[in-house]
């Protein structure tokens, strides 16, 4: 017995030696030491660090410059000052306009104007691309250049979307509309925190429309989708067909339609965000010279025709880079290009964007994100119940979707949101709490419909509250509706009424406690068409609202003295007529009678 | 009384051993543990945490099932239930153990106790599915049971058995995965058991007239409970720290509503923003940990009463009559079948040239995906080598380690044992990612720290893989070669030693020759689940990313190769396959050389 496992023991270790032989033979012969080894800060993927590193290599610039190999650094964005403090970094490539104005912030970036030689190459790229710049000056210096510019639209994958018969979106708020919500969900987002391009499409929403009704849109397009935790992810399935629509950049959008020929890249109409990607020179390089040699190609029409390759599917920052060969192979690639350029983009406003993004991205994990499931009961309630014109689908969409903070405490909280994270860790929990409440009391929560009858008909005045509603009262005389809301002293009263526009219209104002309210401040309107909706908040006690317009339905509809003319003309020639009768029966002889 | 070797030597390994695991275990967890519990209001974060009805919400919906009507057809969705993030975690790891473990056992009793012609081929196919790391799988089942899926796409539309796609999502789909990734666990912990119990028992049942049914009950499955229930556990624990399963199923929030999720979460937002991680995440970190330990100890008590006494080893085997022939091999089938869809899934899409959602299969095949992750530039060639030089290396340690720290535990009263007991068991029940992050907030802007300096973390990341992969994967061996040394009855030492034999030579020539096969078996999971390990090989390879670097290890690779833009799902599952690949091939040829199916013993 213990000769077999002594052969057993034998076998293991011939085992092991062959193993570390083939792999000790298979593991990559160090090169012999480089020149000039040049580094590069990115946080582009291994395939576009791959492609540029072997085609740079075997041009003349790189031989000059001396340069024979590349090392790829790639940590994440927050590490990048301090690597560039510690020495040693060359080139910063690739990370968004947001990660590089920082480190111009920080002085971390080399003015590029110094520089002939990039010179030449950066006044072939036009200042600005669908209304987005390409290059960065701070004090008359120019700290970063796009390498490549991308979109943010839709991938749909058209077999699914026939499938679940959804429509094709044009436009971002679209997917906010309930022909878009399906079981299980059939559009793609992802959650704000792990997602720069998707949070960019929600604060584009936020700034285009609003806050409040900003947020209306985001929530119910989020309603409508599944909530995924990286772009990636989202790109997956509308590839595979688990989702027929996904908000992607347009090379993931690109790239999905290789991979599966159901997918198409849509760009959205009139609402395009494009970004350009920067490439700078930064502070402490070991090798300027060589740097600079490496930025020339990434910005020569040679290294721009790179990003056609089929495994990048980018768009170059110079136009004639698609005279090039690689260019010329891709007429698709230019026709998005062309596309890109020609659309009219949202006005982007970085700096309100800055100040508010921790908060939005934030607030949109904890009370969007974590209480999804909740949304889309709620919302599902209301697609079930209401119809889509009602003056109820309105109110509750509308309370579905309104944000639990104001623009205003978002921008006060957003640096402590971003920087302290117990806080943030609170606020979250809140939100979360409030959002669950929200969502679970819509809409079986405290709606109440009044119907007010008048001159034979029955208009209904809807009212969402979370306050009690007391004593609703129509006054015609007044051209007015009230009510008394009611609740726990201190806390804040909320109150959405949907008033039909046949009933009462013209310029509205509000009264709480007979004290005039001001619009935008103490309450908002606004009309879907059939009703003008007020949504007015105030901290609870018991308070007498009224709502006031200029013009009201009439004491009787305008065909009532028409028919009580008529009615009256005819009462009086039947009097008339009897009267003559009467007459002449009266004088007949006494015997015929 | 010692029973062992002389008590001076004892505690030089003694020493060793704990030092090992003060350093490179309690350093990084203290670590975090400090900062979870600040100074001031040690239990602010725990006070968040409990106040929040995300984590705590107890309710009585308990829907798992319904239906979305469509004009032409109608959708099936299995989803799971949300009762807050601790309960679900909980309930997630019970379900998930329970079934792996009843599964497992089914399959061990039949694999242990029949003779089939296609056994050999079973027998490899049942432990496949440890061969991919829970990335990949996760991906190729999704394309293999999603709405749009191959199965969907035969079941619904091609042969109309179904009225419409069957959906599985949230906390289902993740019990669902789990199952099929783990039940390999509790199978290889119970057929090592069966093969192992001594047949003149179950001999002796029966010529005492209990029925098969009686024997398997009153006698095999007690005598089997130790290996058992030791699956059971780690099966527990391993559901309980999965973070690949959650990740893949976190398009429904319910999926997202688990701990390692969270935590996840917290350690990404803070990596990608190069600040600490937030004490909340920290809090979160040691809730899950003394959740495992806690349960790890309880039922490691109940695993530890039942010790059974082998005289013999012969394993015992039926012969199959032919209706039980049939019906074991549609059972078999039918797991593998199962087990195997993401091995499927995954293969199918690494030889797909493109393959659009209305199409069961690829429209297309192409071999392209495996030339192009083979690119130099792309650093795959270095990640493998860099993965089997981590794990040798780690496997190296462990058994060096492993057999002193089993052998301490199992054959000496030396104090401080079960000390060691619990250290060198211990790592087990530590969820990856909070060894993540004890690392992370251990070496966090320190002069060491892989963030800060330039190219010291290059350095770093060889020892700090090797280092985190041998705690990690220590217990495989351990354990093994524990319940190897449980099952060898210590009257054989004490015959050996009466006959003039030192402890030492009683250990090599008695003991030693007796748990091989749990050394081999055990030293294969270590290297097998090393090689596979997601968790810090993602934290720590992927901080540098490829290129450069060239530290990264295969899995982070995978995951890297999964976001690239242009196939990045073809290409990592063609990565995912040739990992699938070296592993099967090297546990086939490590079967070949020790001429037995049964190598890998299991825990």
């Amino acid at each position: 017995m213990e000769k077999t496992h002594k052969g057993e023991q034998k076998r293991i270790i011939t085992l092991f030696y062959i193993l570390l032989v083939i792999f000790v033979a298979l593991s990559p012969i160090p090169v012999g030491k480089a020149q000039v080894t040049l580094t590069v800060l990115t946080r582009h993927a291994s395939d576009i660090q791959g492609i540029f590193e072997t085609e740079f290599l075997k041009t003349q610039l790189a031989i000059d410059a001396g340069i024979t190999d590349i090392t790829w650094r790639a940590p994440a964005g927050g590490f990048w000052p301090d690597l560039i403090n510690a020495g040693g970094i060359d080139v910063a490539w690739g990370g968004g306009p947001t990660l590089f104005d920082g480190l111009a912030d920080e002085n971390l970036l080399l003015n590029m104007s110094a520089s002939s030689v990039i010179m030449e190459e950066v006044n072939a790229i036009p200042d600005t691309f669908a209304g987005s710049p390409l290059k960065r000056v701070r004090d008359g210096k120019l700290v970063w250049t796009a390498a490549a510019v991308s979109s943010f639209g839709f991938t749909v994958n058209e077999a699914t979307r026939d499938l679940f018969g959804l429509p094709t979106p044009t436009k971002w708020d679209e997917l906010a509309d309930p022909s878009y919500f399906r079981e299980p969900q059939m559009v793609g987002v992802v959650n704000a925190p792990e997602s720069t391009s998707n949070t960019r499409a929600f604060e584009i929403m936020l700034q285009g429309f609003g806050w409040e009704t900003g947020w209306q849109i985001v929530t119910l397009m989020s309603a409508n989708s599944r909530v995924y935790h990286g772009s990636t992810e989202s790109l997956g399935a509308v590839i595979a067909g688990e989702v027929a629509v996904a908000l992607t950049i347009d090379f993931y959008g690109i790239g999905a339609q290789m991979q599966n020929p159901e997918c198409v890249y849509v760009i959205p109409e009139g609402q395009s965000i494009v970004n350009g990607d920067p490439i700078a020179l930064t502070a402490n390089a070991a090798h300027p010279a060589a740097a600079e040699a490496f930025v020339k190609y990434v910005l020569s029409k040679e290294g721009q025709s790179q990003w056609m390759r089929t495994q990048l599917n980018r768009l170059p920052v110079r136009e004639d880079a698609f005279d090039t060969t690689l260019g010329q192979l891709r007429p698709d690639l230019e026709a998005v290009y062309i596309e890109t350029r020609d659309q009219t983009g949202i006005e982007f406003d970085d700096p309100l964007s800055l100040l508010l993004v921790n908060s939005v991205i934030y607030y949109y994990a904890a009370a969007i994100t974590n209480a999804h499931a909740e949304l889309v009961d709620a919302w599902k309630r209301v697609i079930n119940r209401y119809d889509v014109d009602s003056a109820a689908f309105e109110v509750f969409s509308l309370e579905l979707g309104r944000p639990l903070i104001t623009m205003e405490e978002a921008m006060e909280i957003n640096d402590q949101m971003g920087s302290d994270p117990v806080f943030r860790a609170q606020k979250q929990s809140e939100w979360y709490l409030q959002a669950v409440e929200k969502y679970n009391n819509v809409p079986t929560g405290l709606i109440d419909s009044f119907p007010v009858d008048w001159g034979g008909m029955t208009y209904d005045v809807t009212t969402l509250c979370n306050s009690e509603v007391t004593n609703f009262d129509f006054s015609q005389s007044n051209r007015q509706i009230s009510f008394d809301v009611t609740g726990t002293a201190g806390t804040t009263g909320m109150c959405i009424v949907a008033i039909p526009d046949d009933l009462l219209w013209g310029e509205f104002s509000v009264f709480k406690d007979g004290v005039p309210l001001v619009e935008d401040v103490d309450y908002t309107q606004t009309y879907n068409g059939s009703h003008n909706i007020f949504d007015i908040s105030y901290t609870h006690t018991t308070h007498l609202i009224e709502v006031k317009g200029t013009e009201v339905v009439p004491e009787f509809p305008t065909w009532t003295p028409l028919m009580l003319m008529l009615m009256v003309l005819t009462a009086a020639i039947v009097i008339y007529k009897r009267k003559i009768f009467d007459k002449t029966t009266s004088r007949m002889p006494s015997s015929l009678s | 009384m010692p029973l062992g070797i002389r008590f001076r030597k004892a505690h030089l390994l003694e020493v060793i051993v704990f030092a090992f695991f003060a350093i490179f275990m309690l350093a990084p967890l203290l670590s975090m543990l400090a900062k979870a519990f600040p100074l001031n209001d040690p239990l602010a974060y725990f006070r968040i945490i409990f106040g929040d009805r995300l984590f705590w919400n107890p309710n009585l919906n308990f829907e798992i099932y319904r239906e979305s009507v469509y004009p032409q057809f109608t959708v099936h969705i299995l989803t799971g239930f949300d009762q807050g993030i601790l309960i679900n975690t909980l309930l997630v790891a019970l379900l998930a153990s329970s079934f792996s473990t009843l599964l497992g056992v089914a399959l061990a009793y039949i694999m242990a106790r029949y003779n089939f012609r296609l056994k050999p081929l079973f027998g490899i196919l049942l432990i496949a599915p440890s061969a991919a790391p829970p990335i990949v799988s996760a991906i190729g089942l999704k394309k293999m049971i999603g709405i749009s899926g191959t199965i969907n796409l035969l079941l619904w539309r091609t042969w109309k058995i179904t009225d419409g796609p069957w959906v599985i999502q949230g906390l289902a789909a993740v019990v669902l995965v789990e199952v099929l990734h783990f039940f390999v666990i509790p199978y290889l912990n119970a057929r090592a058991a069966f093969t192992n119990i001594d047949p003149s028992v179950e001999e002796t049942a029966e010529n005492l007239g209990a029925s098969p049914f009686r024997r398997f009950f009153r006698v095999t499955l007690p005598m089997a409970l130790p290996g058992i229930a030791a699956g059971f556990i780690l099966t527990f624990i391993f559901s309980l720290e999965d973070l690949g399963t959650p990740i893949v199923f976190g398009d429904d929030d319910q999926a997202t509503k688990l701990l390692t999720y969270r935590i996840f979460q917290a350690y990404q937002s803070a990596f990608l923003r190069g600040e600490m991680v937030s004490g909340h995440a920290l809090a979160l970190s040691v809730i899950i940990l003394m959740l495992a330990i806690v349960c790890f100890y309880f039922v490691r008590k109940f695993a530890e009463l039942r010790e059974v006494a082998i005289v013999e080893i012969r394993p015992r085997t039926f012969k199959t009559g032919p209706i039980k022939y049939l019906a074991l091999h549609i059972f078999l089938v039918g797991v593998c079948f199962f087990a195997l869809l993401p091995h499927i899934g995954v293969i199918l899409l690494s030889v797909s040239d493109h393959w659009t959602s209305t199409s069961p299969f690829p429209n297309q095949f192409t071999a392209q995906h495996f030339i192009d992750i083979f690119d130099p530039s792309r650093g795959v060639f270095k990640a493998t080598f860099n993965s089997f030089v981590y794990s040798a290396f780690a496997v190296a340690i462990i058994l060096a380690l492993g057999l002193s720290a089993a052998y301490l535990m199992q054959r000496t009263r030396i104090r401080g044992r079960q000390i060691i007991d619990l250290l060198v068991t211990m790592p087990i029940a530590i969820p990856g990612i909070v060894y993540g992050i004890g690392y992370f907030v251990l070496f966090f802007k320190t002069p060491i720290s892989p963030l800060v300096g330039y190219s010291f973390f290059s350095l770093l990341v060889f020892p700090v893989l090797i280092l985190s992969y041998s705690v990690r994967r220590f217990p495989f061996t351990v354990r093994s070669i524990y319940s190897g040394l449980q099952q060898v009855d210590t009257s054989l030492d004490d015959a050996s030693k009466s006959l003039g034999a030192s402890a030492f030579s009683t250990f090599r020539r008695v003991v030693a020759p007796l748990v091989f096969p749990y050394i081999i078996g055990g030293a294969m999971l270590s290297f097998i689940y090393s090689m596979s390990e997601v968790s810090t090989s993602v934290l720590f390879g992927g901080l540098e990313q490829a290129g450069g670097a060239n530290f990264a290890p295969i899995t982070q690779k995978i995951a890297e190769l999964y976001g690239t833009a242009y196939a990045g799902i073809f290409l990592s599952a063609a990565l995912g396959v040739f990992l699938m690949v070296l592993l099967i091939v090297f546990i086939t040829l490590a079967n070949m050389l020790l001429k037995r199916t049964a190598a890998i013993t299991g825990v």
